[in-house]
């Protein structure tokens, strides 16, 4: 049941840190590196969209620069 | 069966908690990176985050060092004092801790220390809930007469819903109807179920497209987008009905960011506003929204890219949701209105009451900004006719075409300076800033 759960592949918000707002490229590559597919870069916002198995999120977290690591919330019209 | 005695279950009760440890309170911004230090320490780290997903939370994460709440900043480290001491002190030394302190044990109210809980009748069964619901709304009804706001509204200028047929009470009320501004200039982006640009009511404008959710088409199949860029943006004169939009000089920029199903995720969002941004435009209007706990802390992530657009020159204007049950239920304002980056949208009736389902700022530092007309908004619909709608999806536009009406008096009007000249111009209701913030909206005469 854990192991499904961690298979699951989930979509992610990476916000990385004002400190680390010139090293994108390289947080990129730490990204597609550890498999995560449909990376986008939002440079002026520091937020990286990007696609993988949850069991990757602490491997996500421990990338130099990154601040914080969310799955995507689902939005609907109000 | 041997016969357990009063004391040797306590004792087994006490064994089989999980020893405390010490709760670790980080500076702001500065969580990240100590708990990446502790990983690099050979620290076991669980974060409450791997859990989202999971039916249950073990309350030991798993046998971790570490719990890691990174929603909070805040850390439990299940050592000795010592232990924990030695682990903090670099972080110490580099001001990333903010307080530590022993964890402390919780229980319900009454519990007898031995911790065997005592057999509590549930509030259903003690207390007559209708009761008490009908003595909460005597007491409101009576404290309303005794004001002299049973209609809610602004002092002394109570508008009649039916006055005139020309325009909407909503474009009405904000006063839209009174100035000559047409937000002719201001690029508002809408972003939303998509926009049905064919609608006769906005032929010849200028409107710009763009897709943005998956496995979706180009069109607005759901209504809700192309009903919130009419009351934005809708014309002067409509080919049918009455007025209902309210920058109806804007350029339009429709992103459909939420799918054919009504659903977007943070990806689609993201880009709809890194892409309106990029376009110029000065409002951001979304009438959208996840929603958000009692207690639960705004979203970093959207945080940041408010305050970004907001640096970028673009005001972004969200919806404040509508989960409340009125007058009984108050729901917090959704995510991500309640970033303080984001201006949140209340909605209101005709008489100025906030509508049953508006949402109030019940999270500390999470309010709703200013009210808008929500209920019963007459707008455009895909296939070229008209809808009637109600929500803070419905306010929420109203306040985006206001906000082009002054963005287009003067561009220094453009990001926080947009944003402190809309609520300069409000109108003050009696209703609690709980649910209303500021005031009304109102359109620069």
């Amino acid at each position: 049941m854990a192991d499904d759960a961690n298979a699951a592949v989930v979509e992610l918000t990476i916000r990385i840190g004002r400190d680390a707002a010139g090293e994108i490229d390289r947080v990129c590559a730490a990204l597609e590196a550890l498999g995560l597919e449909a990376i986008e870069r939002r440079d002026r916002f520091l937020i990286v969209n990007a696609r993988g198995p949850r069991s990757r999120l602490d491997a996500v977290r421990a990338i130099d620069g990154v601040e914080s690591v969310r799955e995507s919330a689902v939005f609907k019209p109000l | 069966m041997a016969r357990q005695t009063r004391r040797s279950a306590a004792a087994a009760s006490a064994a089989a908690r999980p020893p405390l440890g010490y709760v670790v309170r980080f500076h702001r911004g500065a969580a990240g990176t100590a708990i990446k230090r502790f990983e690099k320490d050979g620290v076991r780290v669980a974060s409450s985050a791997d859990f989202r997903g999971a039916e249950a939370v073990p309350n030991d994460f798993g046998g971790a060092d570490v719990q890691y709440f990174e929603r909070f900043g805040i850390a439990v480290v299940r050592e000795q004092f010592d232990q924990v001491q030695a682990m903090l002190a670099p972080a110490i030394d580099d001001r990333m801790v903010a307080n530590t302190r022993p964890e402390r044990r919780f229980r319900a109210l009454g519990m007898p220390d031995d911790g065997a809980m005592p057999s509590l009748a549930a509030p259903e069964e003690s207390i007559d809930r209708a009761y008490l619901r009908g003595y909460r709304d005597a007491v409101n009804e009576l404290a309303d007469r005794l004001l002299g706001m049973a209609d809610g509204g602004a002092p002394g200028d109570v508008e009649a819903a039916a006055a005139d047929p020309s325009v909407t009470w909503g474009v009405r009320t904000i006063k839209a109807g009174q100035t000559r501004l047409s937000g002719a200039g201001i690029k508002v982006a809408v972003l939303d179920t998509g926009f049905d640009h064919r609608h006769p009511d906005f032929r010849g404008r200028r409107i710009v497209k763009k897709l943005f959710a998956t496995r979706s088409s180009p069109d607005d199949t759901h209504g809700h987008g192309t009903h919130c860029v009419g009351t934005a943006c809708g014309p002067l004169k409509p080919s049918s009905g009455p007025r209902y939009g309210v920058a109806y000089g804007a350029e339009i920029y429709a992103g459909k960011v939420l799918g054919d199903d009504g659903f977007g995720t943070d990806r689609s969002i993201i880009a709809g506003m890194d892409w309106a941004v990029a376009e110029g435009c000065a409002v951001i209007s979304m009438s959208l929204g996840a929603q958000v706990g009692i207690g639960e802390s705004p979203n970093d992530d959207y945080e940041q890219i408010g305050q970004a657009c907001l640096d970028a020159g673009s005001l972004v204007v969200a919806a404040a949701g509508n989960e409340s049950e009125r007058p009984g239920r108050i729901a917090p304002i959704g995510s991500p209105a309640n970033c303080p980056a984001i201006l949140a949208v209340g909605a209101v009736d005709a008489a100025y009451r906030p509508a049953r389902f508006s949402c109030g700022g019940l999270n500390t530092g999470q309010e709703v900004d200013l009210a808008a007309p929500g209920v019963n908004i007459h707008s455009a619909a895909p296939g070229g006719g008209y809808a009637t709608m109600s929500g803070t999806s419905m306010a929420t536009p109203h306040v985006a075409g206001i906000a082009a009406l002054i963005a287009e008096c003067d561009p220094k009007y453009r990001g926080w300076a947009l944003w402190a000249r809309l609520l300069q111009l409000v109108k003050p209701l009696r209703s609690p800033p709980r649910d209303v913030g500021k005031g009304f909206a109102q359109a620069p005469l």
